[in-house]
């Protein structure tokens, strides 16, 4: 949604300062460093005040994420990025806000809150880093695992079915849905900065691979079913977008959906600001309402 | 015949014949008519079909509770009759639906004796005005007339709810209303002493224990609701529905509980005011949401409006059976705060008082009501409004010393807070154990040193809000002693006032309002005066006389539950001080 917010008069900021001191805690390979870094790009792409970012996490690998990000930060609950990101947007529509979270935050235990922050069409960016695998709990199945997926918790192999979530965020109706590898930083740090412009909930799923409880599901795995988007996609095509998600062999990398609808806060909001000043209480009719 | 200017009238129905709205209707006309007044509803789970009943005492002082049994009932069928005859005082009056012709003495033998008045409320309806949905203005009619409730204020009352509908709803309605009351002229022989009279003033301000919550929050502050609709905590959510957009504010409806209590958290964590009300399966849901609260030092507020639990349990009843959930609130020790407003004035200034000690301390505030207040109406001045501004309360630029460490080490264990948007202060919220920086750390010096914070601020709330947190009735240092919590503070001040009179004895009250942490200092005296203590409390297993023996070793109460989820009532206190004091 952003289109560019520092402070006027204040110097151009690079990708590392969006930098923070800390440095990331993760396994050397790990996908996310990639992820981490398109994010720095994106946000420098469009000049994003550091004051007015936000951060939200919720619980994994994955989720560590605000801390790495010169900016506010909210690393929760297992599961419930969303909604805080939700509150923090909705108490306040200047600022950016950025979810971050893993595949199993977001669709095992935090799977009920996407189908209504896609509902809502909130103006957040979603990035799930999905490495088809629990990370930090040290190697047990999550909903994008494969059947067959062996770990200490499914020593016969997995039994269910993966989920497949670019299908599943265009069937909620997501504005901004994409797909993106974290082996190709510039396109994902591409991908980032149109969802954080999009009006609207931005969805992006990085494939961002586990190199330590994953192995299988690795760089080659992916790079030998990647391939972009066929020029031809239309991204407001639904129902070719939903063909090309549920392609058995391939992960299609790209746009797949962005259409505009109005905002949760712009409905909410005249403008989508909050009213400033503030109004007063009208106490007469109050008490007119409740004597 | 003397006039006996305060009674108890109950109106009994079917839900769908309007007997809520009828009581809506004499409830504002009293208030208008500068009447204090208490009254409650109760309605089935269903949303259609089964018994509804509003129970309304009116009175020439502002009363505490709703009393006990009906002066007056008003029984829409005989069906309601058979229901709720049973809560007819010995010397009540009964106006039933039904033909004089066919007088209920005769099939109820209990009536031989009383007054009672047949009111054909359903023929006046059907054939008269022609709207069987009309029934309930038939009664109101009636009992206006027969009771002296202002015709004028009625007939504005009417004209107020359904000129907005429909005309011809307006137009039934007003003609049910004057069918009943001339019926009750013509026919009706006034025999009971029962009259209400206008006094002077402004009129009253009327609010249910749910209202006055939300006004409370709204005029607190408050700029955020995050909810999740369950009954009986749903109408807090619909008012600020309707409430926030006018300030500024938002409501959100979130698609679960646990949903709304991160949106509070996202919201507070914002730097605006933010709240969430449930009930007990809500409240369960939130629990580590409300420990993140706790951890992350999130100012935020939780109302749980008790119903009977566990699990679904009576949904539409009451209960004060959530008091060890609150007093836990989460896994680990996390600190937070419980409060429990004991009137529905209290339900009202309480949010304000919620709101200050989240913000000040960071961290989660429990507020216990329960069904019994939050549909409970009573009567508060207008100036509780008017004397309050109820402006937002932006989060203060931090104070710091050299660096901004948002979780920094101090003595009352209270850190400096920023917000997003204030410049530099960039800061990352955690439910990881962290250092002052909020960077993770889990080495024992850095949990110890913030766990121990964090707990410190207990002692400053305490220090804060104890003195003034704690409702005292009757005597001071009493010999007999009751204690209780939340929504039985009026039937306890009653019963307490009643029993002094009756004994001469030494006989108090005590009811804090800060339920945890508890404000020792404060109950001590009360409890060591005491020859004999009671505990009363609407739970079956007394969670807050088990939590007093944990506070006050050798301490041990008589206690008195009630688990059938009707409100404690004067009587249930009376009764056992009585006991105690032979």
């Amino acid at each position: 949604m952003s289109t560019g917010t520092a402070a006027p008069g204040s110097a151009q900021q690079k990708p590392a300062d969006y930098k923070s001191t800390r440095k990331p805690v993760w396994c050397p390979g790990c996908g996310d460093y990639g992820v981490l870094n398109s994010l720095f790009n994106a946000l420098a792409a469009i000049q994003i005040n550091q004051d007015n970012l936000v951060v939200v996490s919720g619980i994994g690998c994955s989720s560590r994420f605000p801390g790495f990000v010169k900016a506010y930060g909210f690393h929760g609950a297992h599961g419930r990025a969303l909604p805080v990101a939700v509150g923090v947007k909705v108490a306040n529509p200047d600022l950016d806000v950025i979810a971050v979270g893993g595949d199993g935050d977001a669709f095992s235990i935090g799977g009920g809150h996407i189908t209504h922050v896609a509902r809502r069409n909130i103006n957040i960016t979603y990035i799930v880093m999905d490495n088809e695998i629990y990370g930090l709990t040290k190697g047990q199945t999550s909903p994008t695992s494969h059947p067959g997926t062996i770990t200490k918790a499914s020593p016969y192999g997995a039994l269910e079915q993966p989920i497949e979530p670019i299908s599943l965020l265009l069937s909620y109706g997501a504005t901004f849905v994409a797909r993106g590898f974290s082996s190709n930083p510039k396109d994902v740090a591409q991908m980032i900065e149109k969802g954080i412009r999009h009006k609207g909930f931005s969805f992006i799923q990085v494939l961002s691979p586990c190199v330590t409880f994953n192995k299988p599901i690795g760089y080659d795995y992916f790079n030998a079913r990647v391939a972009p988007l066929p020029s031809e996609h239309r991204t407001d095509d639904l129902y070719g977008a939903m063909r090309l998600a549920g392609d058995p062999e391939k992960f299609y990398l790209g746009i797949f959906r962005e259409v505009d609808r109005p905002t949760y806060t712009d409905l909410m909001y005249e403008g989508g600001h909050r009213p400033r000043p503030e109004p007063a209480i009208d106490t007469e009719r109050i008490l007119r309402k409740f004597s | 015949m003397e006039t006996v200017r305060d009674f108890i009238i109950g109106l009994g129905g079917e839900s769908g014949e309007g007997v809520v709205l009828a009581g809506d209707i004499l409830n504002m006309t009293a208030a208008r008519m500068n009447i204090h007044s208490s009254s409650f509803r109760t309605f089935p789970a269903e949303a259609r079909g089964g018994p509804s009943v509003v129970k309304l005492r009116l009175c020439r002082d502002h009363v505490y509770s709703l009393g006990d049994e009906y002066d007056v009932l008003i029984a829409f069928s005989e069906d309601a009759y058979k229901l709720h005859g049973p809560d007819l005082a010995a010397h009540g009056v009964l106006l039933i639906d039904g033909d004089p012709a066919d007088p209920a003495q005769q099939r109820y033998p209990e009536l031989a004796g009383k007054i009672v008045y047949h009111i054909p409320m359903d023929r006046i309806a059907k054939k008269d005005v022609g709207e069987i949905k009309t029934k309930n203005m038939v009664a109101v009619g009636a009992v206006a007339a027969l009771f002296g409730f202002s015709r004028e204020m009625i007939e504005k009352s009417l004209a107020e709810r359904f000129s907005k509908r429909s005309e011809k709803m307006l137009t039934d309605n007003l003609k049910a209303f004057t069918a009943g009351w001339d019926y009750a002229k013509a026919n009706l022989d006034k025999k009971d002493p029962y009259r209400v009279e206008a006094a002077t003033g402004d009129g009253f301000l009327v609010l249910s224990g749910n209202e006055a919550v939300a006004l409370g929050a709204l005029y607190a502050g408050c700029r955020f609701f995050g909810g999740y609709p369950i009954t009986p905590a749903s109408e807090i959510m619909e008012i600020l529905a309707a409430e926030m957009p006018k300030v500024g504010g938002a409501m959100v409806q979130f698609e679960d509980e646990i949903a709304s209590m991160g949106g509070v958290l996202g919201a507070a964590f914002a730097g605006v005011r933010s709240m969430t009300a449930t009930s007990g399966p809500g409240q369960s849901l939130m629990s580590e949401l409300i420990g993140l609260g706790s951890m992350a030092e999130v100012p935020c507020v939780i109302v749980n409006v008790q119903r009977g639990g566990p699990s679904t349990g009576l949904p539409t009843k009451t209960e004060q059976a959530d008091l060890n959930l609150s007093l836990a609130a989460s896994h680990g020790d996390a600190p937070h705060v419980v409060l429990a407003p004991t009137t529905i004035r209290d339900c009202f200034e309480i949010m304000e008082l919620a709101f200050d000690i989240a913000e000040k301390y960071q961290l989660p505030v429990i507020v216990l009501t329960d069904q019994a207040l939050g549909f409970r109406r009573a009567d508060l001045p207008k100036s509780l409004l008017r004397d309050r501004s109820g402006h937002a309360q932006p989060v203060p630029i931090p104070q710091f010393g050299e660096k901004f460490l948002r979780y920094q080490i101090t003595e009352s264990g209270i850190s400096p807070r920023s917000a997003p948007g204030m410049p530099g202060l960039q800061h990352v919220a955690t439910g990881l154990e962290h250092a002052e920086d909020g960077k993770p750390a889990y080495d024992p010096p850095t949990r110890r040193a913030q766990m121990e914070k964090r707990q410190r601020k207990m002692a400053g709330i305490v220090r804060d809000y104890a003195p003034t947190s704690v409702r005292r009735y009757g005597d001071p240092e009493p010999e007999i002693g009751v204690i209780g919590w939340g929504s039985s503070a009026g039937p306890i001040k009653e019963a307490v006032e009643a029993a002094q009179a009756a004994t001469g004895k030494k006989i108090g009250g005590i009811v804090p309002r800060l339920l945890f942490p508890s404000p020792n200092d404060e109950i001590r005296p009360f409890i060591k005066a005491c020859k004999k203590a009671i505990v009363i409390e609407g739970n079956l297993t007394g969670q807050y006389a088990t939590y007093l023996r944990s506070q006050f070793p050798g301490f041990d109460p008589m206690e008195v539950h009630r688990y059938d989820g009707l409100p404690i009532r004067r009587s249930d206190v009376l009764q056992k001080i009585m006991e105690v004091a032979r």
